[in-house]
C-alpha cells in the first residue's frame, strides 16, 4: 500500500519549506526513510545508523563550507 | 478504496450470503441496504468489523456470549464433525489494485452435541480467528504477511467507528477517549510517528555523545553527572505524568457514564437537574477561566508599573529636588556656552576688558568660567529632560491604578457569579444525592467517586508539570554549562560538534511535527465546521464548532455556552457525520463508509435535509447505509435516488432459536 511505502508527502513538504540548512534536510529524509523500513521490519537499534548519517551530513556540510 | 464484495458465510443469521458492492457507475456511490428491526443489518456491520479486527465492534445486548456460528449450520452439523465461518471482503484501491481478507474461526461438535471452539494456536485474535490477506499484484495474488498492520494503516481500529457507524450509539462518540484514539490514529496515518520516533532517538544520540566523552576535567564531570540525573529524573516524572493522563482520562469517561445514566434516568427530575448541572459546570469552567485571565492581566500590569511603583518615593523627591534648582534659577545655568565662546572669540570681556592676549590673566578667567559652563550646561540638560521623563512616570501611575481597578472590578463580578453557581450547583448535587430511589443514589455516588478521583489527579498533573518545566530548564542551563566546558578542553571539538547537529536535527523533526499537527487539526476543524453548518437545520442556534489541541470537539451554543451536551440526538449525528466526514477528506484516509440507521434518530424533516446534503458532502466515497424501511421514506429514497448503486433487502425468517437472514437485491 502506497502509504506505507514512502514517506508522506506532507512531512517532505514541510522540511523543504523550513529554514534549516540543506544537512539538516537531507539528514531527516534519510533517518526518517531509516525510521520507515526499520518501522516494518521491527529492528530495534537505531544509534548505529544514525551515528553514520550525521558523520556523512556534517562531513557533507564541512566540505560544502570549505569550498566556500 | 471501496468494498467490492462482502461474503458471509456461517456468520450469525447469515449462513450463505454474498452481497456485491461495486459500483455500477462511479457517481452512483450509494449502497442501501433494507432490512426490518432484528432483521441482521448491525451483523453486516459488525461481520466487517470481525474480518478486520478479529472482533465485532457493534455487538448489542441480545448476543454478547454467543457465538458467531450460525445455528442451523450447528444444528445440521453431525457429532464429532467440524465447520467454518467465514467472513471475506474484497477491497479495491484507488489504483485498481484489490486486497481480499478472509477471517475464518473452526467450530466442532463434540460427541455429546456440545459447541467447540476449535482456536487457530497460533492466532494473535482473542477468539482464536485466523486472517488471511491477500494483495493483487498485476495477474498474481500475493499473500500479507502482517496483515494486522497493514489493516492498521488502512483503517485505523481505534477510530473505526467514525467509519462503521452505529446510529444507535452516537452517543458514545464525543466520549473523553475519542479525541486521544483521534489524534492517536491521524498521527499514524500522517507519519507523525515517524517523526516522533526520530525525535526520540536524536535525544538518545544526544545523550549517548554526553556519556562517551571520556577524562573530562573534574568540573566538567560534576556537570554531566548532575546532567544524567537531571535526565533520570525527567524521564520519570514524563512517564508519571503519561499514567497520571490515563487514570484522569478513565476517570472521565466513568463521571460521564454515570452522569449520562442519571440524564437518562426515568426517575422525575433526575435528568433535567443532572442536565443542569452540566450546564452550570460548564458556566464555572468557563467563568473559572475567565477569572483567571483578569488575573493574569493585574499580575502582568504589576509586573509592567512595579518598577514605577516602588521607586515612586525616589522619583517625587527628585523631581521636588529639581523644583527648588529651577525655582533658584540655577537649572538652566543663567549664562551659555556658546555666548562666552564668541567673548574670547572677540578677544573682548562683557565688562570691555581686552581680553584678546592668551596669557592675560582675564582671559585665563574667562577660559576658566567656559570649562565649567560645558559641564553644567551638559548636566543641566540632562536634569531637563530627566524631570519630563519623572513626570511622565508619576502619570503613568494613574494608568496603573485604573487598570487594577478594572481587573479587581471584573473579578468581583466574575467572582459573584461563581459563588452563586457554585452554590446552585451544590443545591443540585444535594437533591440529586438526596433522592429516595436507591439506583440514583448509586449511580450518583460513582459519578462523585470518579470526579474526586479525576478532580486530585488534576492537582497531581500541575505539579508534574510543573516540575518538567523547572528541570527542562535547570538542563538547559546544564547543557549550555557542559558545552562552554567542553569547548575549554578543545578535545572534544569532533563530539560537540555531533551533539549541535542532534540538537539541530531535533528542532528541526519537533518543529515540522507541530506544524503537521496544527495545520491537520485546522483543517479538519474547518471542515467539520462547514459540513456542520451545511446540514444543520438551526442554523441560528449554533455559533461555532471547535476542535481542541487533543481533538475534543466541542460545539458553542448562542447562549455563549458548550453545546455538546445540549445536542438533541438528532443534531449529534450531524455532528458525527459532519466529523466523519472532515476526517476523511482531510487526514488521509481513503476508507469506505458503512452507517446503521443512519437517520433512526431523525425527524422527518431534518431527515430529508441530510437524505439531500449527505451524498455532496461525502462525493467520492462509497457509503453503504444500513436503513429500516421507516427510515428510507420514499422522500428520502427521492433524495438519494440518482446516488444508489446497488439496493438490497434483507430477507429473514424469525425463529425462536435465532433468526434465518440472506440479503437479495431490492426490486421496486
Amino acid at each position: 500500500m502506497e502509504m506505507s511505502e514512502s514517506i508522506n508527502q506532507r512531512i517532505i513538504d514541510k522540511i523543504d519549506e523550513s529554514a534549516f540548512d540543506e544537512w539538516i534536510k537531507g539528514f531527516l529524509r534519510t533517518v526518517l526513510l531509516n525510521e520507515l523500513a526499520n518501522f516494518e521490519e521491527g529492528k530495534p537499534r537505531f544509534s548505529d545508523e544514525y551515528d553514520r548519517t550525521i558523520d556523512q551530513y556534517l562531513e557533507e556540510r564541512r566540505k560544502s563550507r570549505d569550498v566556500f | 478504496m471501496y468494498f467490492d464484495y462482502i461474503e458471509l458465510e456461517n456468520f450469525r443469521q447469515y449462513k450463505n450470503t454474498k452481497i456485491d458492492f461495486s459500483r455500477p457507475e462511479k457517481e452512483k456511490n450509494f449502497i442501501v441496504i433494507q432490512g426490518a428491526n432484528g432483521a441482521g443489518k448491525t451483523n453486516i456491520l459488525n461481520a466487517v468489523t470481525w474480518c478486520l479486527y478479529g472482533e465485532e465492534l457493534h455487538i448489542g445486548k441480545k448476543y454478547p456470549g454467543l457465538p458467531v456460528l450460525n445455528i442451523d449450520t450447528f444444528k445440521e452439523l453431525g457429532p464429532g464433525k467440524n465447520c467454518e465461518v467465514k467472513v471475506e471482503i474484497r477491497l479495491v484501491e484507488k489504483n485498481d489494485r484489490k486486497i481480499v481478507l478472509k477471517r475464518t474461526l473452526n467450530f466442532r461438535k463434540t460427541e455429546k452435541g456440545d459447541l467447540q471452539t476449535i482456536p487457530d494456536i497460533q492466532s494473535p485474535y482473542s477468539d482464536g480467528s485466523t486472517l488471511i490477506m491477500m494483495r493483487q499484484t498485476g495477474k498474481e495474488w500475493v499473500p500479507v504477511s502482517d496483515p494486522r498492520f497493514i489493516i492498521n494503516r488502512l483503517i485505523p481500529r481505534s477510530i473505526q467507528q467514525f467509519f462503521f457507524f452505529d446510529g444507535e450509539q452516537l452517543d458514545e462518540y464525543f466520549k473523553g477517549t475519542a479525541g486521544k484514539d483521534i489524534y492517536e490514529a491521524i498521527s499514524k496515518v500522517s507519519q507523525i510517528g515517524l517523526l516522533e520516533r526520530v525525535i526520540e532517538h536524536l535525544s538518545k544520540m544526544e545523550d549517548s555523545f554526553i556519556r562517551n566523552v571520556k577524562g573530562l576535567s573534574s568540573n566538567a564531570e560534576e556537570i554531566r553527572t548532575r546532567l544524567e540525573t537531571y535526565k533520570t529524573s525527567l524521564n520519570s516524572q514524563r512517564s508519571e505524568l503519561t499514567q497520571k493522563e490515563d487514570v484522569k482520562r478513565e476517570a472521565e469517561i466513568k463521571e460521564e457514564e454515570f452522569s449520562s445514566k442519571l440524564r437518562k434516568s426515568s426517575v422525575s427530575r433526575i435528568p433535567e437537574l443532572e442536565k443542569q448541572r452540566n450546564l452550570l459546570k460548564e458556566d464555572l469552567k468557563k467563568l473559572e477561566s475567565q477569572i483567571d485571565d483578569f488575573e493574569s492581566q493585574r499580575f502582568d500590569s504589576l509586573l509592567k508599573f512595579a518598577p514605577i511603583i516602588f521607586s515612586h518615593e525616589a522619583l517625587s523627591s527628585s523631581r521636588d529636588s529639581i523644583s527648588v534648582r529651577e525655582e533658584a534659577g540655577e537649572i538652566p545655568p543663567d549664562y551659555k556656552r556658546h555666548f562666552i565662546e564668541q567673548l574670547i572669540k572677540k578677544g573682548k570681556c562683557i565688562c570691555g576688558i581686552d581680553i584678546s592676549d592668551e596669557e592675560d590673566k582675564y582671559r585665563k578667567e574667562v577660559e576658566r568660567l567656559l570649562r565649567d559652563c560645558s559641564e553644567i550646561s551638559e548636566i543641566s540638560d540632562e536634569i531637563i529632560s530627566l524631570n519630563v521623563e519623572i513626570g511622565s512616570m508619576i502619570g503613568r501611575i494613574k494608568d496603573f491604578k485604573e487598570q487594577q481597578e478594572r481587573h479587581g472590578k471584573n473579578i468581583k463580578i466574575l467572582e459573584e457569579d461563581r459563588q452563586q453557581k457554585s452554590k446552585l450547583l451544590k443545591q443540585i448535587d444535594e437533591e440529586i444525592a438526596g433522592t429516595d430511589v436507591e439506583q440514583i443514589k448509586q449511580w450518583e455516588m460513582k459519578r462523585l467517586e470518579w470526579q474526586k478521583i479525576k478532580e486530585g489527579i488534576i492537582g497531581d498533573i500541575g505539579a508534574i508539570k510543573k516540575f518538567i518545566e523547572r528541570y527542562e530548564n535547570i538542563q538547559r542551563v546544564s547543557e549550555s554549562e557542559l558545552k562552554r566546558e567542553l569547548q575549554k578542553e578543545g578535545r572534544y571539538n569532533r563530539i560537540l560538534e555531533k551533539l549541535e547537529f542532534c540538537k539541530e536535527a531535533k528542532k528541526a523533526a519537533s518543529e515540522i511535527k507541530d506544524k503537521i499537527i496544527a495545520d491537520v487539526r485546522r483543517a479538519i476543524e474547518e471542515e467539520t465546521r462547514k459540513e456542520f453548518f451545511g446540514l444543520i437545520w438551526k442554523k441560528q442556534t449554533y455559533l461555532d464548532v471547535k476542535l481542541d489541541e487533543d481533538y475534543n470537539i466541542s460545539v458553542l451554543h448562542q447562549s455563549g455556552r458548550e453545546g455538546i451536551g445540549t445536542l438533541s440526538a438528532g443534531e449529534r449525528q450531524v455532528l458525527a457525520l459532519s466529523f466523519m466526514a472532515a476526517l476523511n477528506s482531510v487526514s488521509g484516509f481513503d476508507v469506505p463508509i458503512m452507517i446503521d440507521t443512519p437517520l433512526g434518530r431523525l425527524s422527518s424533516e431534518p431527515k430529508k435535509n441530510i437524505a439531500e446534503n449527505l451524498p455532496n458532502y461525502l462525493k467520492g466515497k462509497q457509503v453503504s447505509l444500513l436503513v429500516t424501511e421507516e427510515e428510507y421514506t420514499p422522500q428520502v429514497r427521492e433524495r438519494l435516488f440518482e446516488r444508489v448503486g446497488r439496493s438490497y433487502i434483507i430477507k429473514f425468517e424469525e425463529r425462536e432459536e435465532g433468526n434465518l437472514a440472506e440479503v437479495v437485491p431490492f426490486v421496486e
